[in-house]
């Protein structure tokens, strides 16, 4: 059965897909890092300090735990253990750690919120209903 | 030591502020300042200012270089600016249009 919010323990991340990908290229953002204006591009970014504007990605986007981004957000998986104000519109899944706070409409095909996050916003995610259900529903 | 990096296919446009090495794989427009290393690699390009203690350029790199120790430009370097520090190098085959600003 599809779904699309669950509880629980951390996803199994899809493996970075390295093909012709030089190893090691992958875009991070340290701690001591602030970036202000638009990212776009293809790649994964993990994000360990703190973004003020767009992100535009065709890869994964991870906010380490003591991020602090305030941007709207295109990606495939996107993985939230900081804070994040801001729309997140994710081809993959969008998972918020433990410790995440997040203020922000979330779309996504698969939403997973563990015991912790904290959210305040929207959810929306697109999945069939079982057969039987949508029966009723008519 | 840790560092922030810009892969390659990532374009980012504004202003990075950092105290940490700074790797340039992709593109960046703006404004570009940390208290540590900067390296613009090969093929990698960045059109903006650039404020660092150090400076490696393989790559092209439009704009004005502030680096307070020493500035190194690789054969495969393009840079079209002027440049400010203490000590500097040009590899042959290193392309410069600009002015170099030292204390002599």
């Amino acid at each position: 059965m599809p779904t699309c919010v669950g509880v629980g323990s951390p996803p199994v991340m899809a493996q970075p897909n390295n093909y012709m990908k030089p190893v090691g290229s992958d875009t991070r953002f340290g701690a001591v890092t602030r970036v202000r204006g638009r990212i776009d591009g293809d790649g994964n970014l993990v994000v360990e300090g703190a973004v003020e504007g767009n992100i535009s990605l065709r890869g994964d986007l991870q906010l380490a735990v003591g991020s602090e981004v305030t941007a709207d957000i295109e990606a495939q998986d996107v993985d939230i253990e900081g804070t994040l104000d801001g729309d997140v519109s994710a081809s993959g899944q969008v998972h918020l750690g433990p410790g995440s706070r997040v203020r922000g409409a979330l779309r996504a095909s698969a939403i997973i919120i563990d015991d912790g996050a904290r959210f305040a916003g929207r959810l929306e995610c697109d999945f069939d209903m079982p057969a039987e259900l949508e029966e009723r529903r008519r | 030591m840790a560092s922030t990096v810009i892969g390659v296919g990532i374009t980012i446009e504004g202003e990075i502020t950092t105290e940490e090495d700074v790797v340039v794989h992709g593109t960046l427009r703006g404004k570009l300042e940390t208290k540590e290393h900067v390296s613009v690699e090969q093929g990698a390009v960045v059109e903006a200012d650039v404020t660092s203690n150090t400076l490696m350029l393989a790559g092209t790199l439009t704009g004005n270089v502030a680096s307070g120790e020493r500035v190194d430009l690789q054969s495969s370097a393009k840079l079209v600016g002027n440049v400010r520090t203490a000590r500097i190098t040009i590899a042959d085959g290193a392309q410069f249009k600009g002015n170099v600003e030292m204390d002599v």
